[in-house]
């Protein structure tokens, strides 16, 4: 599961991700800040939108490969793309290339899932950052999606990332390994299913007493704080790359 | 159509689709690493008797000077008032010399003519163990003229006698012993323990179907 | 269950998954029962690398033995015949049903005892014999437990997984005379030994699957605790075998590392109580054993399998059931709601490959794709992979796979979202147009929005995209040069 890491290189893509884009737009700017604050140049091609994974999930493979061709448009430069997502991540990574496979783009999409990083993994592989906390003292609970964790196999750099915060005590959920019933399109084809899986999910993180939560997937952040407000409970959510940006500034 | 034609069209359609996409199978790749799983056992006699134990199997050490002593006395002991035996066990004569109080019941006749002893009459029944694997506790049985393989099946007891000198380390061990393996008997058995099962939520019960008690006369000398 | 059966799998599956959800006893128990199986295999692979190079070997294995699959069963066959065992072949559920009536019709044998087969379930065996007035009697305790109960298993290895010790006491207490209500498991184990143990005397026939089957030495090998799958195999005169035909190995040398993988996997153990490889009727200077055995080679849809480079891997499986295990749905819902003789996630890639995706494909859209099972499996069967693929199948009647009812499950409008989406989402200017009226406009998105906000709360969309910010802030918008 191991895998080769470049040098720090002087430029790199950023792809924000259509949920970020849309819903947590400022998990992509301190992302991008702190991929900035090494000393490297990002590119936001605008031309960029989705990767795909909603069609490809769904089993519309023609329609998931149409978007997905027009990504590996985007990103032609042999320099790395840094995605604050595992999940759309793992996508590009994982199955560009056998979506592509036999076809005129899969050199193209052998290349780009060759030089595809999730965010936290290319700040602590590639970049060896190094955090000054300069945050109040607080309790958080992580939530490693489940591409994080059996995917881009990810969620260990997103826990060493967080570990270097010296006033941020991190508390574990029961059962912290499992899904919490998001898995895109799963949550409205299966809405049941999901509802109990996210309902147990809520309940184990409410259980921490933490004061936030924070994860590194804005997809299981949307179902996991969508959910807890709509029962009444409060916990606050935050995307990985806000948490650290606001406490490093 | 006649049920062996129907057959025969059943085998010759199946073997070729079968072989028709064959083709589409990805080639043999790297070779098998064969240590993988594979775990080396030092002291054999510990690790069988530790693991017999473990899954509530008894372990009497024993030599073979002295097993058959030691075997009468645990049936007096535990009130066990009769042992059969395969009249063509390799022990058979050598239990058969011995005056122990015990009555000693022959397995000599077709399964047909025994079959209401042994499951309505016979308390124990007496085994030979060919040879054992001490990683998992194993004995291993082969069925034949002097091993019956209801004997170690069907009474609610089963004592079996192991020499310590044939236990493997582990089953890649003893299933690359081709001399050992081969030719197979008719049943070959891996016997590690009573009889049990979890399927009551999960608890663990003893003597299920077959024996309640394994007692393994460990021949160690 | 036979095609027609099958049928009901996609029709009611949202009913059934709904009243699981809402059974709180139900839930308890599988929820108890998965946890306690998770952790049993967790305390058997304490090393990772250890693992993953047994998985990998297990594995390599499936993969070599699957290959030469057809000359394997040509060599099986022969061997077997050369040791005793009559060999028959059964294309489809119905040739193996019919099969092993004809044994029994030859034997004049009404009282068939069975050792555990999941085969036999799959292929609706003990209706089929009733229906011709024959009774076929569970003999593994969980099987006899979901018998007695007029059901199924809902747990490849664990048939009565769904229910618990109370449960069980009441079942016993109503369905076996003379029995009091009892939850002590030892007082249950004893009643169930001594009700079988005069079923095993009287049996005319036995019934077993296989878990592997070696070409080399033509050998029948049987995995179990309880012992009654060798009470079944010498007890009765006559033994039938009924076995897949994916799940020959080639030779014995193969066993050591498929058999550790899978007792470890299902149930946490070094080892089974017994491990039982048959080679052979009685011979003739034996005094025990059946007189006749017979092996019964299943194919039912796993050659169609065999033809697809992605879906074959399907046949690696080794029926150990820690996907299911594994699995969140799973765990939710228990294995009766799947409706399908295999639940979970194999049963998710199984069930629409033997039945065809028109009669089992719905079940698929029960995943989240999480991974879990895949991370489970000893063998390493890629199973998100597989069922997300039977969903592409599904939608597609021109899919290149095999499996039955290809392109049945479409949904045109569906089908047009994900068209419209595309277009969407491929043209940089329709997507910020997109984006542009979703922020401008954000107030007036709906609080409620279909199956989402019937659980959660509206998402809200942000007043600048990133789009928007990255325009604001100094980030490079234009491609990077060539100049460092």
């Amino acid at each position: 599961m191991t895998r080769d890491y470049p040098e720090k290189p002087k430029q790199v893509y950023f792809f924000g991700t259509c949920l970020i884009d849309l819903f947590y737009p400022e998990a992509g700017l301190h992302g991008i800040q702190l991929i900035e604050r090494e000393g490297i140049a990002v590119f936001f091609p605008p031309e960029q939108s989705c990767c795909g994974q909603p069609a490809y999930n769904s089993g519309y493979d023609d329609e998931a490969r149409s978007v997905a061709a027009a990504q590996i448009a985007c990103f032609p430069k042999d320099i790395p793309v840094v995605v604050p997502s595992a999940s759309c991540a793992s996508m590009i990574r994982e199955q560009y290339p056998s979506l592509f496979e036999g076809s005129s783009l899969e050199q193209a999409a052998r290349s780009l899932a060759e030089r595809t990083y999730e965010l936290t993994e290319f700040l602590v592989e590639v970049c060896h950052i190094q955090l000054k906390d300069q945050g109040e003292p607080v309790k958080i609970v992580v939530h490693h999606s489940c591409s994080a964790q059996r995917h881009m196999r990810t969620s260990h750099q997103t826990q060493k990332l967080l570990n270097q915060l010296g006033n941020v005590a991190v508390v574990q959920q029961e059962r912290a390994n499992e899904c919490c019933g998001f898995g895109g399109t799963f949550s409205v084809k299966a809405p049941e299913i999901s509802n109990a899986m996210v309902q147990d999910k809520c309940d184990s993180l409410m259980a921490t007493g933490a004061q936030q939560l924070v994860t590194g997937d804005c997809g299981c952040m949307m179902n996991i704080t969508g959910a807890i407000e709509k029962r009444g409970d409060q916990l606050n959510g935050k995307h990985v790359a806000s948490f650290i940006w606001e406490r490093t500034q | 159509m006649s049920g062996t034609k129907a057959m025969m069209n059943s085998r010759h359609n199946i073997l070729q689709r079968l072989r028709q996409y064959r083709t589409s199978m990805p080639a043999h790749e790297q070779m098998e690493n064969p240590t993988a799983g594979v775990v080396e056992v030092e002291n054999k006699v510990g690790a069988f008797t530790a693991a017999m134990e473990a899954a509530h199997g008894e372990v009497i050490p024993t030599t073979s000077e002295h097993w058959r002593r030691d075997l009468f006395e645990h049936l007096r002991a535990q009130a066990i008032h009769n042992l059969m035996i395969a009249d063509q066990s390799r022990f058979a004569d050598l239990l058969l010399q011995e005056n122990t109080g015990i009555e000693l019941l022959p397995y000599n006749q077709a399964f047909e003519s025994m079959k209401d002893d042994l499951f309505h009459r016979v308390a124990a029944g007496f085994s030979v163990a060919s040879a054992g694997i001490a990683e998992t506790g194993t004995l291993i049985v082969k069925s034949g003229p002097g091993e019956p393989r209801t004997l170690s099946l069907v009474p609610p007891v089963n004592y079996v006698w192991l020499d310590a000198n044939t236990l493997y380390q582990n089953q890649f061990e003893a299933f690359a012993d081709k001399e050992y393996m081969k030719p197979l008997p008719t049943n070959l058995l891996l016997i590690s323990g009573p009889s049990k099962t979890a399927d009551i939520q999960q608890t663990l019960a003893y003597g299920a179907h077959g024996p309640k008690r394994l007692i393994v006369l460990l021949i160690d000398g | 269950m036979t095609t027609q059966d099958a049928g009901h799998i996609n029709l009611n599956f949202k009913n059934r998954v709904n009243e699981a959800l809402a059974d709180q006893e139900l839930r308890g128990n599988f929820r108890g029962a998965m946890d306690f199986l998770m952790q049993k295999r967790a305390a058997m692979f304490p090393d990772q690398e250890d693992l993953e190079a047994l998985r990998k070997r297990g594995e390599q294995v499936r993969n070599r033995c699957l290959q030469q699959l057809p000359d394997l069963l040509e060599q099986l066959e022969a061997q077997c015949v050369s040791n005793g065992i009559q060999v028959h072949w059964a294309e489809t559920a119905e040739q193996a049903n019919n099969i092993i009536l004809g044994i029994m019709r030859d034997h004049q044998a009404t009282r068939m005892v069975k050792g555990k087969s999941m085969a036999s379930e799959e292929i609706g065996l003990n209706h089929f014999l009733a229906d011709h007035g024959i009774e076929a009697l569970e003999s593994d305790m969980g099987e006899y437990i979901v018998q007695l109960d007029h059901s199924t298993p809902s747990h490849i290895i664990m048939p009565a997984i769904h229910k618990n010790k109370q449960q069980i006491a009441r079942l016993f207490h109503e369905k076996t005379p003379g029995v009091e209500y009892t939850e002590d498991v030892d007082k249950l184990i004893g009643t169930g030994r001594e009700v079988l143990r005069q079923k095993f005397f009287e049996a005319e026939v036995g019934l077993s699957g296989v878990n592997f089957a070696v070409a080399e030495t033509g050998t029948l090998c049987l995995v179990e605790n309880e012992g009654n799958g060798r009470m079944s195999t010498t007890v009765p005169p006559v033994h039938i075998a009924l076995c897949g035909i994916e799940k020959v190995v080639q030779s014995l040398a193969d066993i050591p590392p498929l058999y550790r993988l899978l007792t470890r996997s299902a149930t946490g153990q070094a080892i089974t109580t017994y491990f039982n490889m048959i080679s052979g009727p009685r011979k003739p200077d034996e005094l025990d054993g059946p007189q006749e055995v017979h092996l019964v080679l299943l194919d039912n849809g796993r050659s169609r399998m065999y033809a697809d480079k992605q879906l074959q891997q399907t046949l690696r499986c080794i029926r150990c059931g820690a996907c299911m295990n594994h699995c969140p749905v799973y765990t939710r819902i228990g294995g009766h709601a799947y409706g399908s003789t295999y639940p979970g996630p194999i049963g998710q890639v199984v069930s629409p490959q033997i039945w065809g995706l028109n009669n089992a494909g719905n079940i698929t859209q029960a995943c989240s794709l999480n991974g879990a099972c895949r991370d489970a499996c000893p063998v390493n069967i890629p199973l998100p992979d597989l069922i997300r693929r039977l969903r592409h199948d599904g939608n597609n009647s021109t899919a290149e796979g095999q499996t039955a009812g290809q392109g049945q499950l479409r949904k045109p409008a569906e089908a047009v979202i994900w068209k419209f989406w595309a277009l969407l989402n491929r043209s940089p200017l329709l997507y910020r147009l997109t984006l542009w009226s979703a922020t401008r406009f954000r107030k007036l998105i709906p609080s409620h929005i279909g199956p989402w906000t019937r659980y959660r709360s509206a998402p809200r969309p942000a007043s600048k995209s990133l789009h928007d910010l990255m325009k604001a802030s100094g980030t490079q918008t234009n491609h990077p040069t060539n100049q460092p």
